[in-house]
């Protein structure tokens, strides 16, 4: 870490709902139920119920478990009203992310130069790096290779296709989903064109 | 719009013969298992297709489930096992 | 046909036509890690055009929830699989085929790879 993670932890030490994330993670889980289900009569919804408060309390201590210093690990951030904004975004990534490689396949040349980065980026919240991976793989011309700590590896089919990331942009999509950010997110950035270099 | 779907599931059987290339070929242990992943994601819709051509979608969707989570589960162990493994040593 | 009808087959060609394009990327790209971006993209964006246009077909019913489980399913453990392989490769040392190795390798015959031959 280069910078001390001090400052972006305070802002989510105080837990404004705390229930906010168990009241998410049983809604979710009883929607689950009730569409594998089928039934919605007394006695399927009851044991339902039952279920869902069994698991709920095996996931209780899940949530308490930090995999790096400093991370937040809470999804009881994520504000709804951004997701309705990304959600379309991330649906337009896909789609011209899938066209890329549709036409780097069907080309006859293949023309492709691939290249792997390495970048740093400032996300404090464990949800949202997750979140950054899988967008990173879904969105064009890049595939997450690894994560550690803040650390990313990404490879890229064309070097100029990792532009939105390195530039700030895909990062602030994510940060937004959970607080407002504006300060540069991606720092130390090096791209690798050779594979002696790694 | 029975036919479509007929025909639809016959082009997918002949999509999911491709990636056996690579599973047989493939240079690498890890080319071989992102084609029997490629395989198992490309299997899933096959069976929700098959589900609608018989008209019992609801039992077909959860074995489709099913076969999902399976799917992963073991592209996530494959993944993990070899991962131990270093080059050369 | 009504009008849903043509939209859902269109939507299943469309996707099948990406899972066409996914397997043969898979057959087609040079190295393990570009054939982890047909996988990645490719496979996702198929597979979700073809619940989806399953789900306009079927209507709004108990059977479409559970096509729409089938696809959030999908569409988060698809990245998190080629992620994992990804992950897997780069700790076995496999290295990536690069633009520069690219250039390199066309003067000379392909040397065949000595990684984990079965």
């Amino acid at each position: 870490m280069t910078d001390s993670p001090g400052t972006t932890i305070k802002k989510f030490e105080q837990r404004e709902h705390p229930w906010r994330g168990v009241a998410m993670q049983g809604f979710a889980l009883m929607c689950l139920w009730l569409v594998l289900s089928g039934h919605f009569d007394f006695f399927h919804i009851t044991t339902g119920a039952i279920c869902v408060g069994i698991v709920l309390l095996l996931n209780a201590r899940i949530s308490s478990v930090q995999f790096f210093q400093g991370d937040v690990s809470e999804w009881e951030h994520l504000r709804f009203e951004h997701l309705l904004r990304f959600l379309p975004w991330l649906a337009w990534e896909i789609v011209e992310g899938s066209i890329q490689v549709a036409s780097a396949v069907l080309h006859p040349k293949m023309p492709i130069e691939p290249a792997v980065i390495r970048f740093r980026v400032k996300l404090p919240i464990v949800g949202a790096r997750v979140l950054f991976g899988n967008v990173i793989t879904l969105t064009p011309g890049t595939v997450t290779l690894s994560i550690t700590e803040d650390e990313f590896l990404i490879h890229a089919l064309r070097r100029k296709s990792a532009s939105t990331i390195i530039d700030g942009t895909m990062p602030r999509w994510i940060a937004q989903l959970f607080y407002d950010e504006d300060e540069q997110l991606v720092t130390s950035v090096e791209i690798i064109e050779s594979s002696k270099e790694m | 719009m029975q036919d479509v779907l007929i025909y639809i599931t016959n082009l997918l059987a002949v999509i999911i013969i491709i990636p056996f290339y690579r599973v047989l070929k493939g240079p690498t242990v890890f080319d071989r298992v992102l084609g029997v992943g490629a395989i198992g994601t490309k299997t899933l819709v096959l069976i929700c297709l098959v589900g609608f051509i018989y008209g019992r979608l609801e039992m077909f969707i959860d074995i489709a489930l099913a076969y999902a989570v399976l799917n992963f589960i073991s592209v996530l162990a494959i993944a993990k096992y070899f991962k131990s493994y270093r080059k050369g040593a | 046909m009504g009008m849903s009808d043509m939209i859902a087959v269109l939507m299943i060609l469309g996707g099948a036509f990406f899972l066409l394009v996914a397997s043969i990327g898979i057959v087609r790209f040079p190295d393990f890690y570009t054939r982890l971006h047909a996988m990645g993209k490719g496979d996702t964006l198929g597979i979700i055009l073809i619940l989806l246009g399953l789900c306009v077909y079927e209507g709004f019913t108990l059977n479409s929830a559970k096509l729409l489980i089938a696809l959030v399913f999908v569409g988060l453990t698809n990245p998190v699989a080629t992620h994992a392989l990804a992950r897997a490769a780069l700790r076995y040392g496999l290295k990536p085929l690069l633009k520069l190795d690219q250039e390199e390798k066309k003067p000379s015959t392909t040397s065949k790879s000595d990684a984990l031959e079965t």
